[in-house]
């Protein structure tokens, strides 16, 4: 364990300029769409119109034929697959969901899903080709909601789906993928001796990422097999192993490089268009680029799930939580996989409750596959919790903050999976919230105040890292971790904070799959814990090489010699910087002074966020406006400051979209009827107040400066705190979400 | 032999292994064998979907030896975005 009571840091919480900033913010960086490649075609996908639909035949005879086009694939030219269960970064997949989901076989699934994909010379080509493809459709009648989709009698998406974790085996398939069941202790006859319950129906909508870069990339296949990608997106690795999976290729026959990535959230977590590309490819022999515009964004690419959340919270006289009986349903959209499991841990993790039960749901539909967005799961049955636990203190009197201390996790309590919490810092947290001004702040007419806690585990897990010594002592750092968050300079601090060096002396960049070992995807807030963990490792072997090298020179023991301010030093001996000793590498035996380190650390420590906020709620339109907005987080160390308080601040501004803003909205035909930004309305900055951010740090001990990760866990409170707001705001409470002002107004119409 | 505990998400894989009890193992490579042979497709869904924690720790290397009254703790594991 590392000592952190007084980090003699000189780089680490200091806030350099990010080593990619000019490149993105003069238009030089290349993103996904931005990159060409010579010779290369452009390619078109044909999307089913339909949510539902049997294909019964495709004729692509007249696509082939238009001159410029040159290729043409469809789902036959994918390999035969057998469903197969594949890890993912940190968690798994069907690999035949995953393929069926880039390209249809047999049967349309959503409104937008893939059936036809062609490769021309030109896009315009490519778009007239894609008219010319005849697909004899089956519609078949088509299921949206969750209930909907649960219903004995909905339409069937998948013959052979039957549900997992029902006491008796169905012997009839249906939407319903997964049900299980946490439970502990006497949940009915705690809630009946409770002194306040809180009980109700809470929904939220599916909602998308809206990252602005659209999903993009660029293959090329040759003779050989032999095969490049070029991709945005938050693993270049999961991108590689995907592909080579689904299309029954050797992984080490592709090769993707990284381009810069403008925005995840974790919808890049997965492929839609590299499959397809490579296939156009590989007709052709020549490089192909496909590109999805924003409507296709929005119709095929994962939302996070919508959910249903019934649940009953009880607490005693003195705001002690005595029981919580949870009932949710996600859905996955087209195939199984909505995070359920990490709803159900997430659900009561930040108290301490002895008796409660959860049970899950998993439910598919005629969406777009679901996919990650921002700590997966968590924000919507928080919110359904934290907006009870807003009843209850309004209930017995109490102030929020002091019920949630009353009830907040410590370390060494039973986490939700049973093992044990780690270094949480939530009462931290709520004791920084209780002291911020805001919190005591006087509210204008109109307005409500809400508050709402929220928990991500975070995660580590494998990646690699090199640092190498130029000639000249200067320093590059190499990690296989897309930037999506800052991390090439957190990277470079922490290399350069081991080192010795300033910053500037020190330059990361992130390799292709072929230039640095395996790495998981930039996800579940791993990397600065992670892969910072593998940069450390590989810096501090490299110390050790300056220190023998130096203790070389000078001829004596290595363990005479230190390492201090980017210099070996000892006694009777000036100190011989590390420009100094790299000019003399080609005089040693180890000669070029590098280092790699692979790690797979799983001592991560979660994440802990309590935000407040103030909303006013205009009393003609209803709109509801955020009038003040405060984040506080545990962020362990902050490496680089600016950064985590960046994180914060986004998950706290898409966290108030989803909760004021955001939802797909379907028409009867069952066809998404906002597929734009000009729709689908995600706040901008001109919509919100400044995000105040408070950052607690209360180091992770098991990583060289304490970091945990911090991206996720700011998703989590803002759906209960704005909704907590607009409640007390309103003078009802508001259960679904978007809180648009329609719904809103139909909540204070009928509190009359 | 190590007891082995099985979370909610994990029996709605595998209900039969409720009742999975005590395993001879000296660490979590021959533990998942041993599920294998009981519990057939086991072995790849651990590889694939498992998570383990060993007396309330988080066990990332599978070689670890597993003592007498070792309690394993088997999860799925849990994606973020």
């Amino acid at each position: 364990m590392n000592d952190m009571s007084a980090p003699p840091y000189k780089v680490v919480g200091t806030r350099p300029v990010r080593p990619d900033g000019v490149d993105k913010v003069t238009g030089k960086a290349v993103f996904g769409p931005d990159f060409a490649a010579s010779g290369m075609l452009h390619g078109a996908v044909l999307r089913s119109p339909h949510p539902h639909a049997r294909i019964r035949a495709i004729d692509t005879s007249k696509a082939a034929a238009l001159p410029g086009v040159r290729a043409v694939v469809t789902g036959a030219d994918f390999p035969t697959l057998e469903s197969l269960t594949m890890a993912l970064g940190e968690s798994s997949g069907d690999v035949l969901d995953i393929a069926r989901n880039c390209m249809a076989l047999d049967k349309a699934l959503y409104e937008g899903h893939a059936v036809a994909a062609v490769a021309a010379t030109s896009t315009l080509i490519a778009r007239e080709a894609l008219q010319l493809i005849a697909v004899d459709y089956e519609v078949l009648p088509h299921v949206i909601g969750i209930e909907e989709a649960m219903a004995a009698d909905a339409p069937v998406l998948h013959d052979t789906l039957f549900t997992k974790g029902l006491d008796a085996t169905p012997d009839k398939p249906s939407n319903v993928a997964t049900r299980f069941v946490m439970a502990n202790g006497d949940v009915e006859s705690a809630l009946a001796g409770a002194a306040a319950v809180a009980s109700g129906r809470f929904t939220t909508a599916p909602v998308h990422q809206g990252y602005i870069e659209p999903h993009a990339c660029v293959a090329s296949v040759n003779a050989d097999g032999q095969t490049q990608i070029w991709a945005s997106s938050q693993g270049a690795f999961m991108i590689r192993s995907l592909t080579a999976t689904i299309l029954g290729m050797p992984i080490s026959d592709i090769r993707v490089t990284p381009l810069e990535i403008g925005g995840g959230f974790g919808g890049k977590t997965t492929v839609y268009l590299e499959p397809v590309a490579v296939l156009l490819s590989r007709k052709c022999g020549l490089p192909v680029r496909l590109v999805m515009t924003r409507d296709e964004v929005f119709r095929a690419s994962g939302p996070a799930p919508g959910s249903v959340v019934d649940l009953r919270i009880g607490a005693d006289k003195d705001g002690k939580l005595v029981a919580a009986d949870i009932e949710f349903r996600n859905s996955a959209g087209a195939f199984p996989g909505s995070s359920v499991h990490a709803t159900a841990m997430c659900s009561l993790a930040c108290y301490r409750i002895a008796n409660f039960r959860v049970t899950g749901w998993d439910v598919v539909s005629n969406m777009p596959s679901s996919a990650a967005y921002r700590a997966p799961g968590a924000p919507p049955v928080v919110f359904a919790v934290e907006s009870a636990l807003d009843e209850i203190a309004m209930q017995l009197g109490l102030d929020p903050i002091d019920l949630r201390l009353r009830n907040a996790v410590r370390p060494g309590d039973p986490g939700p999976m049973g093992m044990p919490h780690g270094p949480v810092a939530l009462v931290e947290c709520l004791e920084a919230a209780k002291a911020h001004p805001h919190w005591t702040a006087p509210l204008a007419p109109r307005h409500g105040r809400g508050v709402a806690a929220g928990f991500w585990p975070n995660y580590g897990g494998q990646s690699t890292a090199t640092v190498s010594v130029a000639e000249d002592g200067t320093i590059t750092v190499v990690t296989g971790s897309p930037d999506i968050g800052g991390s090439r300079a957190s990277m470079a601090m922490m290399a350069a904070e081991v080192l010795g060096l300033p910053y500037e002396a020190v330059r990361c960049i992130v390799a292709d799959t072929a230039s640095i070992g395996f790495s998981m995807v930039t996800g579940g807030s791993r990397t600065t814990f992670a892969t910072g963990k593998a940069v450390v490792e590989a810096s501090e072997a490299v110390v050790a090489t300056l220190r023998a090298r130096a203790a070389a020179i000078w001829g004596i023991e290595d363990d005479a010699v230190t390492w201090q301010g980017g210099a070996a030093q000892a006694a009777g001996q000036e100190p011989l910087t590390i420009k100094a000793i790299a000019a003399k590498a080609g005089q040693s035996a180890g000669g070029t002074i590098a280092a790699e380190a692979t790690v797979n650390p799983l001592d991560y420590a979660a994440g802990l966020a309590v935000h407040i906020c103030d909303t006013e709620v205009d009393p003609e339109t209803r709109q509801v406006r955020v009038a003040r907005y405060t984040a506080v987080q545990d962020v362990g160390r902050a490496i680089h400051p600016s950064y985590v308080e960046g994180q914060m601040q986004g998950g706290a501004v898409q966290g108030i979209g989803w909760a004021l803003n955001e939802g797909y909205v379907h028409d009867a035909g069952g066809r998404v009827a906002n597929a734009g930004f000009l729709d689908y309305r995600m706040p901008v900055a001109s919509d919100l107040p400044m995000i105040d951010t408070v950052m607690i740090e209360v180091p992770n001990p098991a990583h060289p400066f304490g970091v945990k990760g911090v991206g996720e866990a700011p998703i989590v409170p803002p759906l209960g705190a704005v909704a907590n707001a607009v409640s007390r705001a309103a003078g009802v409470r508001l259960r679904d979400l978007p809180m648009s002002p329609d719904r809103v107004h139909a909540a204070i119409a009928a509190k009359g | 032999m190590a007891r082995v505990l099985l979370t909610p998400a994990v029996l709605a894989e595998f209900p039969g292994a409720a009742e999975t009890g005590a395993v001879e193992a000296v660490n979590l490579f021959q533990l998942v064998r041993e599920l294998d042979a009981r519990f057939p497709c086991m072995g790849p869904w651990c590889d694939a979907r498992a998570a383990f924690a060993v007396d309330g720790v988080s066990a990332p290397d599978w070689s670890q030896r597993l003592g007498p009254d070792s309690e394993v703790l088997i999860i799925t594991r849990i994606a973020g975005g």
